[in-house]
């Protein structure tokens, strides 16, 4: 018996796109690779159900039209109603339909030890510490999101603290889409800390209300010993988009990585973080929360892999799901034999505000070493009736009671983001979403 | 102002009270006693508006308005307050945010003007204090962590701060020692008033040495089974209620 294997349009249009013309630029340095990830895109398109990771986000049926990659066009763009960190002083690297901007960001000076290039002048010649210090992300074989990346990519950013450095801001990474027609932006970043360093790096994401396009970015981050680095990232996307996130960490010894996305928009979105904690008493945390309605779709998938001895991972995610929104958490964590001592904890809840709502939940623990604790929980449910009956006896509106009790929920993982400022405006988008 | 005539209530289809009828009038401050399970707590929610019960029979007129046709927060902003007998914990929810919201939605729904921060921050130092209150405590979720009787006095400064005319203190005794039911009584006494109307749920006498009531009643099975003056409390205290449960079985 043969099966004929029909692809969809999506797929369609990526493989025309391969055939098209591939290209060069980046070929020496990572050339194999992404003949690799061309081959993968070719024969196997792009990830389905019957794949034990994407058993909930079938992406052949979830892409549902032609989003050929895009060609970074330059043209203007006002993305100012869309600056969500405006209130934090910070620098900004924006792209747009992704492709870098100068024009419309805000460079750091150079102080802080920090060097930053734009991937498009380095591929044919990169640093040292980007040539040899990063690759990860290829590793992770047949990863469809990162072949997706790999095999079309051209855009993105270097980034580099130098070893003790302190930035004196955060740096936002901005990416806006306009949407102006239906295609793939796909941008890849490197973002290295070297020894002792420390940084927040913020995301936002954002397009233009209702379009339709699909955003791609993968990330490798290296923590090196001693080094910390806050990620925050807050995904609105227009509601009609798709959005495919990687990132890759490495934890170095006594390094700390503490992430933290927002998932607030696009019709799916697809999160996925692999952190390995490579150096004893390295520190993990990846948190998040959703703020769904509509028919929204979003899910992530975490593996945490404890590699060495005397390491903590953390991880918390508080999603709500309204209408006929749909949560998704995957969480693996694997402790190999010689990581003893280590601390693991992993809670995902999920708040439903409808009948019609969904949460599904995987935890999944690997242990291979004897002498750790590692806890895992997922709860589910909707809106706690003695609490919405507390609220209402002292005068507070059924709604507002609501808003309250939301906000309290995903603010519990909010609470996880070190900076206040960059905390507030998470709690008051959420307090927002929530009302509108 | 408060009528409650010939009050039947179901739960899950089991009859919880049986026949209630009890008047208070402005000014006055009523008892209620009675052995655990005999629907103390059934009463003072359907008063509140707690969803779960089916009244089958009679009615509840507030100020002559039909307290049913109200929902819970409109009940509040009309004047009914509950003190619970089980304060409900709500993590993430700093109990000053939560007082605020509260006032101000009342004073919104009563086509008051808000108060301001200072004005509020004012009012509330103001009670807190006489109440043994730390403002650390204020800063804290709504009841969570707080022992037995700091839930207690944050249910009379809720009372105090939202300043209603019906009061019903559901057991806010119970778990006090004698030091803290000083302090508890002491705020409920100051709010007493000729415009308002008090309910005292307790299972024991010991509250009512500190608030005097004006009428005392039985409540047993579901049905007030007597009524008296305040010396019907000591007389309960030597006689306990075994009597009354005969009574109603
Ligand atoms: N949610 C409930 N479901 C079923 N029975 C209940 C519920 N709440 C109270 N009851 C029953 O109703 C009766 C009265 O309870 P309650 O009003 O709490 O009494 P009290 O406050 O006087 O101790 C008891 O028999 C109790 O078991
Ligand atoms: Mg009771």
């Amino acid at each position: 018996m043969t099966t004929e294997i029909r692809h969809t349009p999506a797929e369609t249009a990526y493989i025309e796109a391969l055939a098209a013309g591939p290209r060069s630029a980046g070929d020496a340095w990572f050339g194999a690779e992404r003949a690799a990830a061309r081959a993968q895109i070719a024969d196997g398109g792009l990830p389905h159900r019957r794949m034990e990771a994407w058993r909930w986000t079938d992406l052949r049926s979830l892409i549902d039209d032609r989003f050929p990659p895009s060609e970074p066009a330059g043209a203007q763009q006002d993305i100012t109603s869309d600056d969500v960190f405006k209130s934090v002083e910070r620098w900004v690297v924006a792209f747009v339909d992704g492709a870098y901007r100068k024009d419309l960001s805000d460079l750091p000076d150079g102080s802080g030890g920090i060097e930053l290039h734009s991937l498009e002048d380095v591929l044919d010649a990169p640093p040292g510490w980007l040539r040899d210090g990063l690759g990860q992300a290829y590793a992770q074989e047949g990863e469809p999101i990162v072949a997706l990346n790999t095999a079309f990519v051209t855009q993105g950013l270097a980034l580099r603290i130098g070893a003790g450095e302190t930035p004196a801001k955060p740096i936002e990474l901005r990416f806006f889409n306009s949407g102006s027609q239906p295609q793939t932006s796909l941008t890849r970043f490197a973002v290295v800390l070297e020894e002792g360093a420390a940084l927040t790096l913020l995301e936002s994401h954002t397009g233009a209300a209702d379009r339709r396009y699909v955003a791609n970015t993968v990330t490798e981050i290296h923590v090196h010993r001693n080094a910390r680095l806050q990620h925050v990232r807050l995904q609105d996307e227009s509601m009609a988009a798709v959005h495919l996130s990687n990132v890759h960490v490495t934890i170095e010894g006594e390094a700390d990585y503490r992430g933290f996305t927002l998932s607030a928009g696009a019709r799916v979105a697809r999160n996925q973080v692999f952190a390995c904690l490579a150096g004893e008493g390295g520190n993990v945390d990846v948190s998040g929360a959703y703020l769904l309605g509509g028919r929204q779709h979003c899910d992530t998938a975490l593996l945490i892999d404890h590699a060495v001895a005397e390491c903590t991972s953390d991880e918390l995610f508080k999603c709500v799901m309204d209408d006929d929104a749909r949560g998704i958490f995957q969480g693996k964590i694997i402790v190999r034999p010689d990581a003893q001592k280590t601390e693991g904890m992993q809670m995902s809840q999920g708040l439903l505000l409808s009948e019609r709502a969904e949460f599904d939940s995987k935890p999944e623990l690997e242990i291979f070493a004897d002498d750790v604790r590692c806890t895992h929980g997922a709860t589910s449910g909707d809106l706690d009736e003695d609490m919405m009956f507390y609220l209402r006896s002292r005068g507070i509106p059924e709604n507002e009671a609501k808003g309250l009790l939301i906000a309290a929920f995903v603010g519990e993982a909010i609470e996880k983001v070190s900076n206040a400022g960059v905390r507030e405006i998470l709690n008051a988008y959420a307090v927002n979403r929530l009302n509108s | 102002m408060l009528e409650i005539k010939n009050l039947h209530v179901e739960i899950e289809g089991k009859p919880i009270l049986r026949g209630i009828d009890l008047e208070i009038g402005a000014g006055e401050v009523h008892a209620i006693m009675g052995p655990n399970g005999s629907g103390k707590s059934t009463l003072s929610h359907v008063i509140a508006g707690r969803g779960g019960y089916e009244v089958t029979e009679g009615s509840i007129l507030f100020n002559g308005e039909d307290l049913f046709d109200m929902e819970p927060e409109e009940r509040a902003a009309a004047g009914v307050f509950l003190a619970f007998q089980y304060p409900i914990e709500i993590p993430g929810v700093a109990t000053m945010t939560f007082l605020k919201t509260a006032l101000n939605a009342q004073r919104r729904t009563r086509g008051e003007g808000e108060l301001s921060t200072p004005e509020f921050m004012k009012l509330v130092r103001e009670k807190s204090d006489a109440l043994k209150i730390s403002q650390d405590m204020l800063r804290r979720s709504v009841n969570v962590g707080f022992s037995g009787g700091e839930k207690k006095r944050a249910e009379v400064l809720q009372m105090a701060v939202l300043g209603p005319s019906l009061c019903v203190l559901d057991e806010t005794d119970s778990g006090l020692d004698i030091d803290a039911l000083r302090v508890v009584a002491d705020g409920v006494n100051a709010l007493r008033g000729p415009e308002r109307g008090m309910i005292v749920i307790t299972h024991y006498q010991r509250l009512l040495n500190y608030i005097v009531p004006d009428k005392v009643h039985v409540l047993s099975g579901g049905r007030i089974v007597r009524s008296g003056g305040k010396e019907l409390a000591l007389e309960l205290e030597e006689s306990g209620y075994a009597a009354y449960e005969a009574d109603a079985a």
